[in-house]
């Protein structure tokens, strides 16, 4: 009687961990169709081009298709995204410049300061209780 | 299970929807809860399953070896250990969804920094 008990507990773990088995092999089978998709030669190639259209197709395919566990899980596809997208950092550096440029005019904004330090000398003048000049000043 | 890819990534960008670290987040914390939900609903019924078995052992309400009742507990037995199995491994992969969850949050930083790439790059595809 109790070694059907025990039977039980023990088929239970094993189609628990069974599940999980094949889960992991799934994932990781995926993983690997996926790397054979973004071939290394094609990685290597997408790396060196500088035509937008190329480097977007190779983001969009092959490194767009991977999964951010796998990315957490495999090392290979880590360090393949990474590289591919400081590569793509590199190719918008330039780009990346002219906000910084852009910026300077927007830090420029001084517009309130004389409008307040001209009230200042109004207000100076009316409490020196000339009005008609703080009127002409305005 | 968020199943994120980098393309939701890229495309969460390339649409510029204001802060999509937030709407990751919520992404993230939806899936948390959901999670945890499921991991209670199937503990409880492991526990459901479990109850009647220790009773009957309690109470020596068991049959003879072989016999049709014994085989049901048996059988319930094993359904609770495999749901109850089931519910911890849920739980234990918490883990390796936070570990998804930051990565996926510097994923985002860096796809942010390439936005311009994909705003030119989606011009050029919409322009042939």
């Amino acid at each position: 009687m109790s070694f059907e008990f025990i039977n039980s507990i023990l088929a239970g773990l094993a189609v628990g961990l069974g599940t999980a088995g094949i889960q992991a092999v799934r994932e990781w089978l995926d993983a690997r169709r996926k790397l054979k998709e973004a071939e290394e030669t094609r990685f290597q190639t997408a790396l060196a081009s500088d035509s937008l259209v190329e480097l977007g197709g190779y983001l969009d395919g092959p490194i767009g298709s991977f999964l951010v566990a796998e990315y957490v899980d495999n090392p290979t596809v880590k360090q393949r995204v990474n590289s591919f997208l400081a590569r793509l950092e590199e190719f918008v550096g330039k780009t990346s410049e002219v906000p910084q440029e852009a910026e300077a005019p927007a830090a420029l904004e001084l517009g309130p300061e004389p409008i307040r330090r001209e009230l200042e000398d109004v207000e100076i003048r009316l409490q020196e209780g000339r009005p008609w000049d703080a009127l002409a000043l305005l | 299970m968020v199943r994120l890819s980098i393309r939701d990534l890229i495309d969460l960008v390339a649409s510029g929807v204001p802060n999509p670290e937030s709407r990751l987040e919520k992404v993230y914390d939806w899936a948390h809860a959901r999670r945890l939900e499921l991991v209670k609903w199937l503990l409880a019924s492991a526990v459901a399953l479990f109850a009647p078995v220790v009773v009957a052992l309690a109470r020596g309400d068991l049959g003879q070896s072989g016999s049709r009742s014994t085989w049901w507990l048996a059988l319930t037995l094993f359904g609770a250990v495999a749901i109850a199995f089931w519910g911890m491994l849920i739980l234990f992969q918490t883990r390796r969804r936070y570990r998804a969850y930051l990565a996926a949050q510097a994923l985002l930083g860096e796809i942010r920094k390439i936005a311009p790439f994909l705003e030119r790059y989606r011009q050029e595809l919409e322009s042939r």
